[in-house]
């Protein structure tokens, strides 16, 4: 066969090896009555807006630091289960986020503001690394945005100057007019969060995410649809780069203090833990994929000294169990055996048999 | 700047060990194991308690070794073979939270402080031309290369060749009669053994801990990648060449972002050849 | 028709593999003229040569295709697929030249030159599994959306309409094919057969000028066949664009093809009716061996 047949080949076998173990998006879900999702739409905001005023400050903090981590993971599913490329500098991008607001904010520009601008500089920044990982699969993409993820988060430690340095940098609490204490930042993380998972849903769900898939699975054979997958690829960076960031300058607000080593290996492991196991490709999948991180920290917070090994033992049971991510847990547990055996019902498979 | 290249030789030769323990995994089992220097430190730090106990260093060294195949083929025999059939990605995260808990546990036994596996050699020099030589240094680059001669030569032999023959196609070559299983755990073995090498090495020259095993597989993973995760000499050489430009790095430049440049030289050459290195005899075709 | 049993024969080795070499004073009878003269042709090869290091696989193919099917055949390595990877983008000829509907294309990437008109599908059904079917099949329809996917974001008018009109056109290109009242179903659930005219479907809704068509049959049982014919049918009848197709199935493309082109070891050794086509020895010969020409 040709060479250029065989390289095809190569870099197809390489992405079905990505979809064996990413997974693939869901198609948009059904279409329910539009009544009923509008309520239950307005339900959802209403329970998430009503929040402070029901739950403890301590409770308010990890609903907040979920939200901030199902922002970013969105993020990065965009980048890992939508377009198929396995970029580590996710961990980055954020800190260039957290750093970016801080530092703006400090000096002068609007909180509001700092929030756009820090999105577009960690898209760029992102199109930077990803254009010359273009070429890259797999895990040597891995392996080389983990390197530049790495060099920024040094730079960010070099550049004490400006950003404190390894001892860290304090940041300055913007709040909503009228609003005080920690509400104003969740109420600001909350509506960022549905501005994000609305668009979000728009776009995935549309012409972008159905073209994002196609270049994800076709690879080079996208072009025959005149599909620039170029292009694709370095938006799917671009845009995941840039919610990265936004993430970032909300996680800052809520720590109040930020150091780079919080932005090593030790936030990146915890991205990736909540991308797979929420489930890649949906947008309920980094929500629960978020809750399930947050959560099981705080569930091991007293088990002192054995908290780490704890944490490595469920993280590895939950990935031997939820082969799909938590999103799927519900469809796995209606198809599963067991409860096909309690209600008489043979488990499906769904092939189309006739096309008529 | 020969010192510094002789060192930066001795911690290449630690993260090619390491890297060739991956990649023999990786291809023959056709797992991503991440927590491969936590098996190492393991094995290392009963050696380093049998010695400590005053048992004989051969024995000790010896134990470390042995301990490091127990715990590769424990794990496969427990853990892994159980998961064959999940992908790369989900299996990475697997051993990321293996390694995670393997790291808690090592820490709980032993405690957090950084130990030496003393050997009879440990602290003497030899002075070529000015030039000091430690011969901690000397036995860590010999033996590295002794030990990547050895696997290759392996692989070129009958049960290599079997091991070749599952990391190309599991299905296929249990079809032709291979025992796929058995294959599998020798490879963990081979692995185990490989990394409790790299790690005893590095003990016999500098301190390491829970803390240095966490930096040392991200090492052995770069180098793995040098070689595209197929070829030995590529991962060997790669891992060599790692520990150099860090080493002149640190000297040139300065010792904080040493790392960063290093990562910097592996994108540079993934970016000339996005498959890595891969000459010489392979695991697999690519 | 000129035919020279000896030539062949010559130098042949027993078990009839053979030289690449076809005599040049052997007329190869309107090889490559398959368009009326007076129009201009949907594509046009001239003289494309494509070699990998040593291995030659096109050696100076000329070929003219027009609108309506036509057939390219040929034993296996003969660059059959190689031809439709110079005229998509995808492989850059060392010498020669593709001209699409009179302009110059040579050499451009592949998203180029579908944005020009030109379709493809490849031997291997690419789809996106758990996307529908009319979902994989709007990706095909790319260069008709004159909008950017802010617009869409943001939920612009035309923007709607643009993918409300694709959509109607996808499920209609469906219903040609006979997979209409499935079209929303995921494409991985439909078997193999089906996935395969779900990605010609994909191809076909870019609305191309030239659609080539690498083995779309292969595997495909009778019915599927079927279905697959009369959708490629239809389609042309509606919009006289030109279909290229490359296929073993020597049946399917006596139905189908008014014109085809046999190619083997690199070049066009005979073009014209498949009736006259299939029946010359030289492609008798390329198919089966020199034995069987001889002991005719």
């Amino acid at each position: 066969m040709s060479e250029l047949s065989t390289r095809l080949e190569v870099e197809l076998a390489d992405e079905r090896g990505i979809e064996r173990t990413l997974g693939t998006p869901r198609a948009a879900p059904p279409r329910r009555p539009l009544l009923l999702k509008a309520a239950a739409l307005v339900l959802l905001i209403v329970a998430l807006f009503a929040l402070p005023f029901v739950v403890n400050s301590y409770l308010l903090f990890v609903a907040n630091l979920t939200l901030v981590y199902a922002i970013a993971t969105l993020g990065f599913d965009i980048l890992v289960g939508w377009s198929g490329q396995i970029g580590l500098a996710h961990a980055a991008l954020f800190a260039i986020g957290a750093y970016g607001s801080t530092i703006a904010y400090a000096h002068g520009v609007p909180f509001l503001l700092t929030l756009p601008l820090v999105g577009i500089g960690a898209a760029l920044v992102a199109v930077l690394i990803g254009f010359p990982a273009i070429r890259l699969t797999g895990f040597f993409l891995a392996i080389a945005t983990l390197a530049f993820g790495f060099v920024i988060v040094e730079g960010l430690t070099a550049a004490d100057g400006l950003t404190g340095g390894g001892a860290g940098l304090s940041v300055q609490i913007w709040r909503l007019p009228g609003i005080t204490g920690s509400a104003s930042t969740y109420f600001l993380t909350a509506a960022v969060a549905v501005v994000t998972f609305f668009l979000a849903r728009r776009a995935l769900y549309g012409r972008f995410g159905r073209t994002l898939q196609t270049v994800r699975h076709l690879g080079p054979l996208v072009g025959s649809l005149g599909v620039s997958a170029l292009r694709y690829r370095l938006v799917a960076f671009g845009v995941s780069g840039a919610i990265a960031a936004i993430a970032g300058a909300l996680y800052a607000q809520l720590q109040t203090f930020i150091f780079p080593a919080m932005f090593d290996f030790n936030l990146l492991v915890p991205f990736l833990v909540m991308v797979f196991v929420g489930g890649a490709g949906s947008l309920l999948g980094p929500v629960l994929g978020a809750a399930f991180a947050v959560v099981l920290v705080e569930i091991f917070q007293d088990f002192g000294d054995y908290q780490a090994i704890a944490y490595g033992l469920a993280l590895m049971l939950a990935i031997t169990v939820l082969r799909g991510g938590l999103v799927s847990l519900g469809k796995e547990v209606r198809d599963s055996r067991l409860i096909g055996r309690l209600t008489g019902r043979r488990a499906e498979k769904g092939a189309v048999q006739r096309a008529q | 700047m020969l010192q510094s290249i002789l060192s930066g030789l001795e911690a290449g030769s630690w993260f090619s060990l390491l890297g060739l323990a991956i990649v023999v995994v990786m291809k023959a089992a056709d797992v991503p194991n991440f927590a491969m220097a936590e098996i190492g430190l393991f094995a290392t730090y009963i050696g380093t308690t049998l010695a400590g106990v005053g048992a004989n260093f051969w024995l000790a060294a010896l134990a470390t070794v042995a301990a490091g195949i127990v715990a590769a083929v424990v794990i496969d025999v427990t853990l892994m073979r159980r998961l064959a059939g999940h992908g790369h990605f989900p299996l990475l995260l697997m051993t990321i939270g293996l390694s995670l808990a393997l790291n808690a546990l090592i820490g709980r036994i032993w405690g957090q402080t950084a130990r030496r596996f003393e050997a009879p050699w440990s602290g003497k020099f030899l002075t070529i031309g000015g030039v000091d030589i430690a011969w901690a240094q000397i036995v860590t680059i010999v033996l590295g290369a002794v030990a990547a001669i050895a696997i290759t030569a392996f692989f070129r032999s009958s049960m290599g060749a079997q091991m070749r023959a599952v990391a190309e196609d599991r299905a296929t070559a249990r079809l032709v009669g291979v025992r796929v299983g058995r294959v599998s755990g020798m490879a963990w073995g081979i692995g185990g053994a490989i990394a409790a090498l790299a790690v005893m090495l590095q003990a016999q020259s500098t301190l390491v801990s829970t803390h240095s095993a966490s930096s040392l597989i991200v090492y052995g993973f770069v180098a793995a990648t040098m070689g595209g995760f197929v070829s030995l000499i590529g991962t060997f050489f790669g891992g060599l060449a790692l520990g150099v430009i860090q080493s002149l790095a640190g000297l040139y430049i300065s010792t904080s972002i040493e790392f960063a440049v290093a990562l910097l030289a592996v994108v540079l050459v993934l970016l000339a050849r996005p498959s890595g290195f891969t000459t010489g005899l392979r695991l697999r075709d690519v | 028709m000129p035919s020279d049993p000896q030539l062949p024969a010559a130098g042949v080795p027993e078990d009839g593999v053979h030289d690449a070499v076809v005599p040049d004073d052997v007329a190869v009878e309107g090889a490559g003229a398959l368009a009326e003269p007076a129009e201009t042709p949907a594509v046009e090869l001239s003289d494309i040569h494509v070699a990998f290091g040593g291995n030659v696989v096109l050696d100076g193919v000329s070929l003219s295709v027009g609108s309506g099917f036509t057939g390219l055949i040929g034993p296996n390595g003969a660059g059959k697929t190689t031809c439709l990877n110079v005229i998509s983008g995808y492989l850059r000829p060392g010498a020669g030249t593709v001209r699409l509907g009179g302009q110059e294309i040579t050499g451009r990437p592949p998203n180029r030159v579908a944005a020009l008109g030109v379709s493809r599908t490849f031997q291997a059904p690419r789809l996106v599994p758990n996307l529908s079917a009319v979902a994989n099949v709007l990706v095909g329809a790319h260069r008709h959306f004159r909008r950017g996917h802010f617009a869409e974001l943001f939920g612009s008018g035309q923007a709607r309409r643009q993918e409300r009109e694709q959509e109607a056109r996808a499920r209609d290109l469906l219903d040609t094919f006979g997979l209409g009242t499935n079209a929303d179903r995921p494409a991985g659930s439909f078997p193999i057969g089906s996935q395969k005219i779900i990605e010609v479907s994909r191809a076909l809704l870019n609305d191309p000028s030239l659609a080539l068509l690498d083995e779309p049959a292969a595997g495909l049982g009778a019915e599927d066949v079927d279905r697959l014919v009369t959708g490629l049918t239809a389609w042309v009848g509606r919009s006289d664009g030109a279909v290229v197709i490359i296929e073993h199935d020597l049946g399917l493309i006596s139905r189908l093809c008014p014109q085809v082109a046999v190619l083997h070891f690199g070049r066009i050794i005979r073009s014209g009716r498949p009736d006259d086509v299939l029946h010359d020895d030289l492609v008798v010969e390329a198919y089966l061996g020199a034995d069987f020409v001889v002991d005719r």
